[in-house]
């Protein structure tokens, strides 16, 4: 007896939750079939921050603010690296740290709020891309988001190409690269052309820049750098924001 | 864990560990049941992908790196000095370098920093000596005095494309006047970089006192050099404007009236009955601000002055602009505060008095600048010409009473004047605000917009 009863109540919640399922609330149907009413709708224009223009108030400059970050080849210290001592464990409850507020104030995701994002990658796979060793694919990884900022760190378009311009350029230029990951050839026409001439030169600059200088591209780790040692590298630079390169293809 | 911490045959506990047990037991089922109402949504997500974003070769040879978003910067420009007539160089070099700077488009580079060998150059460059400094692009030019006359000879180097100039001309100008063919040279590197020319060489035009109730019309260049002071016919003259190569203005009578008068011609050039208090010329047309019985009105007619007729319906009605295709804007209070209107179709929503309306050929969509008073002070604002409200933008503020705007007629500089200590100009968006004069005035216009 006490068994049944207790296969009966472990059984009622399964099954109301199956029944639930299988069988909508008629609040819940209504819901769905309810005929659909115009309602008012308020210009996103006209708002800001949630609220309408003040007709009397006249708006604010909008100045684009410096990067707050040490620029590239500067030491943000001045002390000699080689005897700085270990700052120590941070303290606690720090929250004026620079860091902590750009966290803060940003949204990883709000640039792509309401956009649609071509899909990255080919459910089938790609050619090349069949790596199956999860230390050899994370190696690739990290070194190659580190590539690639080393690059974007280095790459400049002049002002006069406008953003929205920028938004739709792509150029794939190519370099030769030496077993100490030195730049020795760089070609002189792109692989692939943006369509603006000063966008294009602006990719070949930099790699020109690069083999005058001699300067040594990351050293990749163990696990790829046959892919990139004494190799033939193309560098796909897209002038869109958003990291959309499907222009590219 | 707890429950294994009660004494074994006490009832108490077992009753609490059948109803835990009782407990567990519906949360597992309930849980389960979850499970299984949810797994159709579960089954479909993708599974996480073990492809490298980057770096992964493509065809077995080829690595591929791609990069996103870049650093915008301004072009870098290299003038070193010119070859040949040395004031002319000179001269030459510190215009070029002006005009530049302001057009907000390039940074001059620091002579002290070029490592080329000017001499073993010639009239070319060494890219790598100038890639090496930053350059991006290098200006060199050559001067020489021939019959008479100074032949400037200026080249444009891309450092990306190799010793070639990618752009080469020739002028010959009267000795001492190499800045015409230095703002000419300017204006054909921006069009080569953005397709249309740039406004070097052009004017400007507005009124100032020049003693106790008294103004006067004056002109200075956009770069802010050869400032003058017109002579005009009457001890006012206001609100000038220009049209034909000519400069009118609103100037005083003996008889206490206005009329339109022209630089060069002691007569009034327009009478009309009332007060003619400014003037505005485009499209073939010229309009007229004419103050009747306490009233002022637009009056809109031939360049000459004749047919002129009406165009807004009494109140206060100033500071006429004609825009492409002879589209008016002006500013009027018909809604009850001084407002900017455009074709009687108000265009300025927010604010409480603005005026002083001027056409702005943006690259990026028709615009109009205007003033508009916030507190004590006075600030600079754009406006899409379509008056959207959300378009309304500031390009100055808390940086003293700007007031006046006036655009160039390529639409990629502004001019006004500023309590900060004279005349300013400024990129479209109100960056890059540069002193070009320490002289103020009103009724700023310039010259081809």
């Amino acid at each position: 007896m006490g068994i049944s009863i207790a296969v009966a109540l472990h059984a009622i919640p399964l099954i109301v939750l199956i029944l639930r399922a299988t069988h909508p609330m008629p609040a819940e149907l209504d819901d769905e079939s309810k005929a659909m009413v115009s309602k008012p709708v308020i210009a996103a224009s006209l708002l800001k921050l949630g609220k309408p223009l003040d007709p009397n108030k006249l708006p604010d400059r909008l100045v684009p603010q410096k990067a707050t970050g040490p620029k590239r080849d500067l030491n943000a210290s001045t002390e000699d690296p080689t005897k700085k001592s270990d700052a120590g464990t941070p303290p606690l409850n720090v929250d004026n740290s620079d860091i902590k507020s750009l966290v803060k104030k940003s949204d990883a995701f709000a640039e792509d709020a309401g956009v649609v994002r071509p899909e990255i990658g080919s459910p089938d796979g790609v050619e090349g891309g069949l790596e199956t060793d999860p230390s050899k694919v994370h190696a690739g990884d990290m070194y190659a988001a580190k590539l690639g900022a080393f690059f974007h760190e280095r790459w400049q378009y002049p002002t006069v190409i406008s953003q929205g311009e920028a938004n739709r350029l792509c150029v794939v230029v190519q370099f030769n690269l030496n077993p100490r990951m030195v730049i020795w050839h760089v070609s002189t026409l792109p692989i692939k052309a943006s369509g603006n001439q000063l966008f294009d030169d602006s990719a070949e600059s930099m790699l020109q820049k690069l083999l005058d200088d001699r300067t040594s591209l990351p050293e990749p780790p163990p696990e790829v750098a046959d892919q990139y040692k004494g190799r033939t590298v193309q560098v796909v630079l897209s002038g869109d924001l958003h990291g959309d390169t499907s222009r590219c293809k | 864990m707890q429950m294994m911490r009660g004494k074994p045959n006490d009832p108490v506990a077992r009753r609490r560990g059948r109803r835990m047990s009782t407990a567990a037991t519906l949360s597992t089922f309930a849980a389960l049941g979850a499970l299984v109402l949810a797994w159709p949504a579960v089954a479909q997500q993708p599974a996480a992908s073990a492809l490298p974003t980057v770096g992964a070769p493509t065809g077995g040879q080829v690595t591929q790196i791609v990069v996103s978003g870049g650093n915008r910067a301004l072009f870098k420009i290299a003038l070193p000095v010119w070859a040949g007539e040395a004031d002319a160089g000179k001269s030459g070099t510190d215009t070029a370098s002006r005009d530049f700077v302001l057009s907000s488009m390039f940074q001059v580079l620091d002579p002290a920093s070029f490592t080329a060998n000017l001499a073993a150059e010639g009239n070319t460059i060494d890219p790598t000596s100038w890639r090496n400094v930053g350059a991006d692009g290098v200006i060199k030019g050559l001067t020489a005095m021939r019959n008479g006359q100074l032949h400037v000879e200026l080249k444009l180097f891309m450092v990306s494309r190799g010793a070639e100039a990618v752009l080469k001309k020739d002028y010959d100008v009267a000795p001492g006047n190499v800045r015409v063919a230095v703002h000419e040279f300017v204006n054909e590197v921006i069009k080569y970089f953005t397709g249309t020319m740039g406004s070097f060489g052009s004017r400007l035009v507005f009124s100032a006192t020049t003693g106790r109730g008294q103004k006067g019309v004056f002109t200075i260049d956009n770069d802010g050099q050869n400032l003058s002071h017109l002579t005009a016919a009457s001890n006012v003259a206001l609100a000038p404007a220009m049209y034909g190569g000519n400069v009118y203005y609103a100037g005083g009578l003996p008889d206490g009236g206005y009329a339109l008068f022209k630089i060069g011609n002691p007569a009034a050039v327009v009478r009309q009955a009332g007060l003619v208090f400014g003037v505005a010329f485009g499209g073939n047309k010229m309009a007229l601000v004419v103050s009747q019985n306490g009233a002022s009105d637009i009056w809109v007619g031939n360049p000459d002055g004749t047919n002129l007729a009406k165009v807004t319906a009494g109140g206060l009605n100033t500071h006429p602009a004609f825009g492409p295709g002879g589209h008016l804007a002006y500013v009027s209070n018909q809604g009850g505060s001084p407002q900017i209107y455009v074709d009687n179709k108000r265009a300025s929503w927010r604010g409480t008095y603005n005026m002083a309306p001027a056409w702005c050929n943006d690259p990026e969509g028709m615009k109009i600048l205007f003033m508009g008073r916030d507190g004590a002070t006075w600030d600079i604002f754009s406006v899409a010409a379509d008056g959207s409200a959300a378009s309304m933008k500031r390009l100055t503020q808390d940086q003293g009473s700007n007031t006046y705007p006036a655009c160039s007629p390529d639409g990629r500089m502004v001019a006004f004047f500023s309590t900060r200590g004279g005349l300013y100009t400024s990129n479209n968006g109100g960056m890059n605000q540069q002193r070009i004069s320490t002289t103020q005035g009103e009724s700023l216009r310039w010259e081809g917009n």
